[in-house]
């Protein structure tokens, strides 16, 4: 697909056989931070799945207390959770707009403190179509909103929201959208083959970005040991023995020295003269 | 009475997980649950999960890993952090084991002799000196922690009644906010130690680690020039062991 969409479900829909892997096609289990065990269920779910990445879509009606934050914080390490250019996804769901951003904000910033940077909130508030983005229930609605979100603005990532009430409305629905795409691809075919490619483009752009980050913060590393090595430690203590000791001789001297080895039996007699050969006897 | 069991919380910086996992399924000689954490934004671990996921899963061998809990953080707090990330997954997890292993992919370029380093903190996990940790553990109630003796360090100085640490503003400060009130200085330099899960655990549980966690420093912090609340909780993960009424002990 060319637009992100999210299949928003719970246990029982995502613990049973979901579609095959699609492009921009992601599953996220609703829970209740004000229900016993909610967070607790979708936890258990998003560890012990190891081929699928799911995200959590909360359902925001009151503040988060400092312990539900924290335990929403547990989830981002999980290697299943799912990340968007490395960045992990949070659905917020709820009737009270200023609420939502509230309690997205606050999550931020515990997540900041984590030294979890950027996450991607999604803040979902109602049916309609806003910004680009759209939350549907039924398979019927769902098409026919996908089908004006492309022809509206088919060149910048929408993101949808479905939420299937089962395995199969969920694949009736991926098959209305793939056969809504597929005709905007036959209206359309070279607008839509240049929006795959800036999709792929733009994939590879975040992972060669990150590369470059992960590359420049280790030569910084490197950087810091040599600078420790030099600097008040015992490395330094054997380099100022070796220039007080060795280095200050002149260099007749040191070339003797080479010469009292060979004949001493220490070094061959062939590494005077060239490199490629075994130096040192032992 | 049941065998003993242990949990292993390791984590890792430089990648070369299946050399890990394989490591410690030949030297762990009890039945052992490995909570493994990963460096997500080093250099050396940028595998895609999924993948990362599958192989360690094939990795799993012998008769003594029951399972893998993996893991993923950022840099922050170096192994204390990522160490922290396990511990609160192991208390999600709701794991019983009687003790705990903490290791790490320690590697210290900016020693000389770091791989002399290395070998001795690593040889924890040697069947002999598991042998005898398990024995002594046994033998001693007292005793919380065990490590090799030559990574047992003191910095406070009796006589001057002070820590000789850069460190010792942060180690002041954590230990009268975590009430830690024993007279016992001594800590395991490196953090690779045995210790009984049930103190290490009560305390986890009133001390949530991504509360300790978001207090540590991000990055390659190190304690060679000024101190920091990551090498801190270093000595701090010894101490609040010694708080509630128990020991350390050398092999």
């Amino acid at each position: 697909m060319i637009n992100r969409i999210f299949f928003i479900s719970d246990k029982a829909v995502l613990s049973g056989d979901l579609l095959p892997p699609e492009e921009n096609i992601y599953y996220s289990i609703l829970a209740d931070p004000l229900v016993d065990g909610s967070l607790e269920d979708a936890y258990t779910l998003i560890t012990h799945s190891t081929h699928l990445s799911l995200a959590l879509t909360l359902d925001i009606r009151e503040r988060l207390t400092a312990e539900r934050i924290r335990f929403i914080t547990s989830f981002l390490f999980i290697p299943s959770y799912l990340t968007l250019e490395f960045r992990p996804v949070i659905n917020l769901k709820g009737h009270y707009p200023e609420l939502l951003r509230e309690e997205a904000a606050s999550l931020s910033a515990y997540f900041s403190l984590q030294g979890i940077p950027k996450p991607v909130f999604h803040i979902i508030t109602g049916d309609e179509v806003a910004e680009g983005n759209g939350s549907f229930h039924s398979g019927e609605a769902l098409a026919a909103g996908y089908t004006h979100l492309l022809r509206s603005e088919p060149d910048s990532y929408a993101t949808i929201f479905f939420y299937p009430a089962s395995g199969e409305i969920l694949r009736s629905a991926f098959l209305s959208l793939q056969e809504a795409e597929m005709q905007y691809r036959r209206e359309v075919p070279q607008l839509y083959s240049l929006i795959q490619t800036n999709r792929r483009l733009e994939k590879e752009l975040h992972s060669l970005n990150r590369r470059y980050a992960s590359t420049y913060t280790e030569l910084n590393h490197q950087k810091q040991y040599l600078e420790i090595l030099r600097s008040d430690h015992a490395t330094k203590e054997l380099q100022d023995y070796y220039n007080n000791e060795y280095e200050i001789l002149p260099l007749w001297y040191k070339r003797f020295g080479h010469i009292l080895k060979v004949l001493t039996g220490k070094r061959t007699f062939q590494s005077l003269f060239r490199d490629g050969v075994k130096k040192y006897k032992n | 009475m049941n065998p003993p069991s242990c949990s292993i919380f390791f984590h890792n910086y430089y990648g070369r997980h299946e050399d890990w996992i394989r490591l410690f399924s030949q030297k762990i000689g009890i039945a052992f649950t490995l909570f493994y954490n990963i460096t997500d934004d080093s250099l050396y671990n940028l595998e895609d999960d999924h993948r990362l996921m599958d192989r360690l899963q094939q990795a799993i061998s012998g008769p003594w890993l029951k399972k893998i809990v993996l893991r993923r953080s950022p840099n922050q707090g170096k192994d204390i952090g990522g160490k922290l990330v396990l511990l609160d997954t192991c208390l999600h997890e709701q794991e019983n084991s009687e003790y705990s292993i903490f290791l790490h992919d320690k590697k210290s370029p900016y020693k000389i002799q770091n791989q002399e380093w290395k070998d001795k903190l690593f040889r924890i996990i040697e069947p002999s000196f598991a042998e005898k940790a398990m024995v002594s553990f046994a033998k001693n109630k007292e005793i919380g922690i065990i490590a090799g003796s030559d990574s047992i360090y003191n910095e406070y100085d009796y006589s001057q009644q002070a820590f000789i640490s850069n460190n010792r503003s942060q180690l002041i400060q954590l230990r009268s906010g975590f009430a830690i009130d024993s007279t016992d200085y001594r800590y395991v330099a490196g953090t690779m130690f045995w210790v009984r899960s049930l103190p290490l655990l009560d305390f986890f549980r009133r001390y949530p680690p991504l509360e300790i966690r978001k207090t540590l420093e991000k990055g390659n912090i190190m304690d060679e020039t000024s101190g920091s609340n990551t090498h801190a909780w270093e000595r701090m993960l010894s101490w609040l062991i010694f708080a509630q009424g128990y020991t350390i002990k050398g092999l």
